[in-house]
């Protein structure tokens, strides 16, 4: 991979490989940080494309201001998402969609998968909003906190107190959902 | 204090991220360690569930394929769209330096230009004279006409400066052959070709091959070089011609009635 400068540089200039290579890096990182969001698989897809879509159209407003190509595009994600949910009929929070995880070759294994995924996913959408635009990206989306700062536009040091505030809320929420599995 | 543990914490959680275990993490910090742990633990959980939800690979696949199109369609309108803004720029700025060449040298000048020759001092007006009447010259047809008097008009001008005595340049040479390529283009690329104009695009390189394949007999050895150089493209220019008489020939030829064989 390019450094950032020059991948920026290849971005502007429409260069297709540098493309090429920040869609392989970003696609399934900017799909997992949408799916969890969305929790519908067609959602989600169609949403990623958009993404590097709306990328390319807005790449002539990118400037290279030491800002990596990762948090552009998370942002524009981010703003896809927020979009979505402005414009759409559904639910905010709805339950996962089972369909977007993986599959796994053995059903039991893939089953007792499927109840430990909801339940994460279940706990985050119990977060505040800001915590939760920090955890989904820093966990979906693979960004530094440093990364998730430019996305969400704070300050390194507030996106360390909402990380913190957020793994506390969870780190509850996901023993007391054990708790009750185990009373049933 | 507090915001040395953040620090603490999201270090591990770098770490967890790039495939650290828990227990690696907490080795670091073991005064912080059981704080730290059910964070950790969490935190994987999170990491775990989120890395097993995975695109289709056909649908990236699909995406894929769609951004790099659309990348393409763009660098290929961009181009152009240079291409073209370049060649409009470049047209209007010859016409207009040609029409001030024309309204400083006076239009008794620009008749007096007419018989000049390639060196002398009123040729420049002569061709500043001849970019714009090309400017002002539409359609496809006129435009190829107007290519070919050019070119009969270098082909005079050569055979002056051989009458004269004088040195032919280079870009006299050069002058002839790209005017009568220009004719042959836009005769090539029109569907309505005429037969007059075809008729007299052979005349034209038959009568440079004439000129050419004489005056490389006459020149002296260090010119023989770009005469042949421009008798070989002139050579070209009449199988060309030879092609666009055939192809009007095919296109004119009347069709034979099946009731009268």
């Amino acid at each position: 991979m390019q450094d950032e400068e020059s991948t920026a540089r290849g971005l502007q200039n429409r260069d297709p490989e540098t493309w090429a290579e920040v869609y392989e890096k970003y696609f399934p990182r900017v799909y997992r940080y949408i799916a969890l969001r969305v929790s519908d698989k067609t959602e989600a897809e169609d949403l990623t494309g958009q993404v590097f879509l709306k990328a390319l159209e807005s790449v002539s407003s990118f400037k290279w201001r030491g800002v990596p190509a990762s948090a552009w595009l998370f942002r524009i994600a981010h703003n896809c998402v927020i979009d979505y949910w402005r414009t759409s009929k559904a639910k905010y929070n709805l339950p996962l969609d089972e369909s977007l995880v993986g599959n796994d070759a053995d059903p039991v294994s893939e089953a007792e998968r499927n109840v430990d995924i909801s339940q994460v996913v279940q706990a985050v959408g119990q977060l505040t909003q800001a915590q939760r635009d920090v955890i989904e990206l820093r966990f979906a989306g693979g960004l530094s906190t440093a990364e998730v700062a430019k996305v969400l536009g704070k300050s390194q040091g507030a996106v360390k107190v909402l990380q913190h505030s957020a793994l506390i809320a969870l780190r509850r929420r996901l023993s007391s959902g054990r708790k009750d599995e185990e009373e049933l | 204090m507090k915001k040395n543990f953040d620090d603490m914490l999201d270090i591990c959680l770098d770490r967890i991220v790039r495939g650290d275990t828990i227990e690696q993490c907490l080795e670091s910090y073991p005064e912080q360690a059981a704080e730290l742990e059910p964070l950790l633990r969490a935190a994987l959980a999170t990491v775990r569930a989120s890395s097993s939800i995975e695109p289709r690979p056909e649908f990236q696949r699909l995406a894929k394929h769609q951004l790099l199109s659309t990348i393409e369609e763009k660098r290929k309108k961009l181009t152009v769209h240079r291409k073209t803004l370049w060649s409009w720029q470049r047209r209007w700025a010859v016409a207009l330096v040609a029409v001030l060449v024309i309204l400083l040298a006076g239009v008794g000048t620009v008749s007096a230009s007419a018989s000049s020759l390639p060196g002398d001092t009123l040729y420049p007006v002569k061709t500043a004279a001849e970019n714009v009447q090309g400017f002002f010259t539409f359609g496809s047809e006129a435009k190829a006409n107007f290519y070919m008097s050019l070119a009969q008009r270098r082909l005079n001008e050569l055979n002056k400066l051989v009458e004269e005595n004088r040195d032919i340049p280079q870009s006299l040479l050069e002058a002839m052959s790209s005017e009568t390529d220009n004719a042959i283009t836009i005769l090539s690329g029109n569907q309505q070709l005429g037969n007059e104009s075809v008729d007299r695009l052979m005349g034209l390189t038959s009568n440079q091959n004439t000129v050419l394949t004489e005056l490389i007999e006459e020149v002296p050895s260090t010119a023989k070089v770009k005469i042949q150089e421009a008798l070989n493209k002139s050579e070209d220019a009449q199988g060309q011609a030879l092609l666009l008489k055939d192809k009007v020939g095919h296109t004119e030829r009347p069709q034979v009635s099946p009731s009268h064989p």
